[in-house]
């Protein structure tokens, strides 16, 4: 095999490697309301409004947000979220045990799981 | 949109390549400080790393001037340098690397399952695999005084690596840039005829799989480098198959060094933990998805390529640079620009970690003992860590 083979064989691959990319490619957060993520399982998708309430900022963080209708929204990292402020959340919806170093531990609790909180 | 950070990824991995002495890590300290974030920055992050793993060598080969992840390619890629098979050396390493990214994304779900399942016991294991890591630097040397030269390096660059603790960047320079550029320039001739035709034999990349164990290991087992990891692998396969040779070296090396990254992400998805500069800038910033594993892996396949693609044509390109210049001036200046650069980043105390691992590198040259030793300034505090979580 010499190099000329060598170079074929690498943009065979990034060639392949894009096209499987493109073909499978599905961007995973949409723009929704709390509303409809709650009613999709496993959904996910970037959720805008203000916080209502922030019921704990650490170890992890668990707050109310409100973008039409009030919606449980846990992270799981520390903030310094604060009532009034407006985020856009990128937001799963997933049934789960609420950590048990939260204030509502043990409770089982329907909330929205964020992966990323973003200050507006 | 990924595609396009992809390929900005690309072109930033074959600047930091082909830069001695900048690394990944320096780009991700500013892409941590970015408003960026999700899988675009995954995307650029690990085509970065992807793509200069791969061009990473020719630093290595041609001015003798290694980053951490190289080093111990320098004296087989210089070897063949100075037999005028510069661009043959850099084909291995890629074809190594190539058999690791087709290999290696095949294991990463596994991979990651294995890790998710057994992340407790790993870090139980890890002081133990440190310490056999250091123990079979020692056994592996030859003779009573290669032993004692090992023992020394080992306690030297613990010392070292205690001593500059958030140093690691002039420690790695001094050991494995410096030390290895100054000794080159006393071996090197002036102008070095090149061929320009390489030709890779199936059976050289033999001990490519095996770099992709290595791999693994350095993505798991903190304080590990893939240098150390290439070193303990041939060093056993030295004892098994007596196959040592500098073309199959390099074929592992290259697959050891992509793996890497691959097993790197999984781990960082699997318990959340960052095994290296790259994946500590995407940690904040990734999207921890059922589908980020299987994007990430396709996004280091299209980047392996990319990077393979460039570090061929761009081996080319220096070996005619190097047919037309003086060597030595460029290695003047490579070790000018290293001084420099630690110096911004690291200030005053990282010249002075670069003056002192300067010093044991060219040490462990001139003693001909093995510079994974040097490895010890990362292996004895991590070791020192984990015994103090463990006790």
């Amino acid at each position: 095999m010499d190099e000329k083979t060598l170079s074929k064989i690498c943009l065979s691959i990034t060639l392949i490697g894009i096209i499987i990319f493109l073909v499978t490619y599905q961007n995973e957060f949409e723009e929704k309301t709390a509303t409809q993520l709650s009613s999709e399982e496993n959904g996910k998708g970037i959720l805008f409004g203000r916080i209502e309430q922030v019921i704990q900022n650490y170890p992890t963080t668990l707050f109310v947000l409100n973008d039409g209708n009030e919606s449980l929204i846990y992270y799981p990292k520390k903030t310094t979220l604060e009532k009034g402020q407006y985020v856009q959340v990128y937001a799963e919806h997933i049934i789960e045990n609420i950590d048990s170093n939260t204030k509502l531990k043990g409770k089982k609790q329907e909330s929205l799981f964020a992966q990323k909180v973003i200050e507006k | 949109m990924i595609i396009f950070f992809c390929l900005l990824g690309a072109i930033c991995g074959i600047i930091a390549g082909i830069i001695p002495g900048l690394h990944s890590n320096n780009i991700a300290v500013l892409l941590a400080a970015s408003p960026f974030f999700g899988m675009e920055i995954t995307a650029f992050m690990l085509s970065l790393c992807t793509v200069q793993s791969f061009v990473d060598f020719i630093p290595s080969t041609f001015l003798s001037a290694p980053s951490e992840n190289t080093f111990e390619g320098v004296l087989p890629g210089h070897k063949m340098l100075l037999e005028g098979r510069g661009i043959e050396a850099i084909c291995l390493t890629t074809a190594g690397g190539i058999v690791a990214v087709l290999i290696g994304s095949t294991l990463t779900p596994i991979f990651f399952m294995f890790i998710e399942q057994n992340s407790e016991q790993l870090i139980q294991i890890t002081p133990l695999v440190l310490i056999i890591a250091l123990f079979t630097f020692i056994i592996w040397e030859k003779g009573i005084n290669g032993k004692l030269i090992a023992l020394f390096v080992i306690i030297a660059a613990g010392a070292q690596g205690i001593l500059f603790q958030n140093q690691v960047f002039p420690l790695i320079t001094g050991y494995f840039g410096i030390a290895g550029t100054l000794y080159a320039l006393n071996e090197r001739p002036s102008q070095i005829k090149q061929t320009e035709n390489a030709q890779i034999k199936l059976s050289m990349l033999k001990d490519s799989p095996a770099g992709i164990i290595g791999g693994a290991i350095v993505a798991v087992m903190p304080g590990i480098g893939s240098n150390t990891a290439a070193g303990i692998i041939n060093l056993f396969k030295n004892k098994v198959t007596d196959s040592n040779n500098n073309e199959k070296y390099l074929a592992m090396l290259g697959a050891i060094n992509v793996s890497n990254f691959f097993f790197s992400f999984a781990t960082l998805l699997a318990l959340s933990k960052a095994r290296n500069g790259a994946m500590l800038a995407i940690q904040e910033k990734i999207m921890y998805t059922e589908n980020t594993l299987f994007y990430g892996t396709l996004i280091m396949i299209i980047s392996a390529g990319i990077g393979g693609l460039s570090a061929i044509w761009i081996a080319k390109k220096a070996a005619k640079f190097l047919k037309n210049n003086k060597t030595k001036t460029l290695s003047i200046g490579t070790i000018l620009f290293m001084i420099l650069l630690v110096g911004a980043l690291n200030g005053v105390l990282g010249l002075i970690a670069l003056f002192f691992s300067t010093a044991l590198g060219i040490f462990v040259l001139t003693k001909k003992a093995k510079r994974s030793l040097c490895m010890s300034s990362l292996i004895v505090p991590t070791l020192f860590f984990y015994l103090f979580i463990l006790l």
